[in-house]
């Protein structure tokens, strides 16, 4: 490991920024797959931007009008009706109570649905922050988790197919980092219910494309498709394409020759014979929500900004304008992981951005190396990394995050259990709309 | 129905597979559900919450044309979910001789 080095603010300007990336980190980086070529089905016209004021400005111009009825709809992508807000949720740019309060007044059903994606999005938060590394293990229910050598020479693995359903949803996470979930559904149920290929390897690889990747919403998306959670595993079939991408099988060169005509075996998986007990109660209730109210031991020197919470508004932050941010990009983590050059990007952007307004300095190294000795502000964020490296730092000022509802010790192990337990505003049972 | 039971498998023969399905589809008011009525097939295929995150991907529930014509009880349960115009039109379908 090479020693914690002090990077310069990233220039202003799409290119610019990419050249920063590519410049500093280009080594930790994953190659841009071949097998995700541009196709002829017209993807989504432009990239999502990172940075506070793109966040609030795709908060303002979002209309949750007409949710209800487009929000599964894949191809032509003019026919979408998802918000794309989700890479700024993700990363704390606009909080989950920001895009709640946001669409009040909107028509009924539209509101209803799409805070019920809210609403899922708060439960995957909460799985998360309570189980932690837990989430790696399928939890309710037996589903091969890996799979050796499950890339043999094709970097999107089944989903690199002439299939255009597939090989469009490929071509359009590599590319632009986003999905509707829709089709993040057809790619998961592919890999691992049609395919059986282990869903930790296929989740990896969304992972590492997505803008809005999280352990947290992705793999309980996973988690989901493939039977892990509910015992059942989502059908993926032609079926879903010609009803949410009418138009695009007739276009497809294997039109005739579809290999997913059929709905993949149905399959119903064999409970675990352990479960963790922490999916039913949780007994320490604090270390998964954090503080209710800031926690202040001394004067801090620093702000320590996450990926969680690169906000302006991040609590942190705002309580110290005065601070100078860090910001370290965790090169550990990154050589690991081998995020696309798109995450990067996104993240640089918002730090950018950032550094036009308040000092932020920005690191690559171990963050916990490159942090020791200073004392910190910070938000808490409920994912286990930030908990392993917090607990070996000085923080003297730590804030709450900032919850749609906070966290509570009943059960987890299904939506419907979260929301019976209290851990939804509306208190009732159903389903929340992909 | 049990799900593992319900799924019907297309043809998917040589040249089979690609074929062009005609499906007459209907949604189950105030629900996510939806029926699709494959009259190639002769088949009603029921999805419950089609599109939202209960979705099994599946149909959940498959009936014959003949079975439904044979149940009359099943027969009112299905057209008793639709609204009248929708009840009337997957009626029709049903009782339309195959080609």
């Amino acid at each position: 490991m090479t020693a914690p080095r002090r990077l310069a603010d990233p220039p202003p300007g799409q290119q610019e920024v990419h050249a920063w990336v590519m410049d500093h980190m280009g080594d930790l980086i994953a190659e841009t797959p071949s097998d995700a070529v541009e196709s002829d089905t017209g993807g989504p016209a432009a990239q999502v931007s990172g940075g506070q004021q793109a966040a609030d400005a795709a908060l303002r111009a979002y209309d949750v009008r007409g949710y209800e009825r487009l929000r599964n709809n894949v191809w032509p992508s003019s026919s979408r009706g998802a918000s794309r807000l989700s890479p700024y949720i993700r990363h704390g740019l606009l909080t989950l109570r920001e895009v709640w309060d946001h669409v009040a007044g909107g028509p009924q059903a539209d509101v209803v649905k799409f805070r019920d994606e809210l609403r899922w999005q708060e439960y995957a938060r909460h799985l998360y922050a309570r189980m932690g590394t837990a989430s790696r293990r399928s939890f309710r229910f037996v589903v091969d988790e890996r799979t050796p050598d499950v890339l043999p020479g094709l970097s999107g693995g089944p989903w690199s197919s002439p299939a255009l359903c597939l090989q469009s949803s490929w071509t359009e996470l590599v590319t632009e980092g986003w999905l509707p979930n829709q089709t993040r559904m057809w790619l998961a149920s592919h890999w691992s219910v049609r395919e059986g290929l282990g869903w930790r390897d296929g989740e990896d690889l969304m992972y590492r494309h997505l803008l809005d990747g999280s352990r947290a919403a992705n793999r309980l998306g996973w988690q989901w498709t493939t039977g892990a959670l509910t015992g059942k595993a989502y059908g993926f079939s032609r079926w879903q394409v010609e009803k949410r991408a009418p138009g695009l099988c007739s276009v497809c060169p294997l039109e005739q020759n579809c290999p997913i005509t059929n709905w993949p075996a149905n399959q119903e998986r064999e409970p675990q014979a352990v479960s963790d007990s922490r999916l039913r109660r949780d007994d320490d209730l604090e270390a998964t929500a954090g503080p209710a109210t800031t926690r202040r031991t001394g004067h801090p020197e620093a702000v320590w900004m996450t990926a969680e919470s690169l906000s302006d508004r991040d609590p942190a932050a705002a309580a110290y304008p005065e601070l100078p941010v860090v910001f370290v990009f965790d090169e550990p983590l990154l050589r690991r992981l081998r995020l696309s050059v798109n995450r990067l990007v996104f993240l640089a952007q918002s730090l950018a951005e950032l550094s036009t307004r308040r000092q932020v300095q920005l690191w690559l190294g171990d963050p916990v190396e490159v942090l020791q000795g200073t004392r910190l502000a910070t938000t808490f964020a409920p994912v286990p990394g930030w908990r392993s490296r917090a607990g070996r730092l000085e923080v003297v000022s730590l804030h709450p995050w900032p919850w749609l509802e906070r966290p509570r010790s009943g059960s987890i192990a299904s939506y419907t259990a979260w929301v019976k337990g209290g851990g939804s505003q509306r208190g009732r049972g159903g389903a929340g709309q992909r | 129905m049990d799900r593992s039971g319900a799924v019907v498998e297309r043809d998917s023969g040589e040249d089979g597979c690609g074929e062009n399905m005609t499906v007459s589809s209907f949604t189950v008011p105030y629900t996510d559900d939806q029926i699709e009525v494959d009259t190639d097939r002769r088949v009603v295929m029921w999805f419950r919450n089609a599109w939202n995150r209960e979705s099994s991907g599946y149909p959940d529930e498959t009936h014959t044309f003949d079975a439904l014509l044979a149940d009359k009880g099943l027969l009112v349960l299905l057209t008793a979910s639709l609204a009248g115009n929708d009840a009337a039109e997957l009626q029709r379908l049903i009782r339309t001789p195959p080609a």
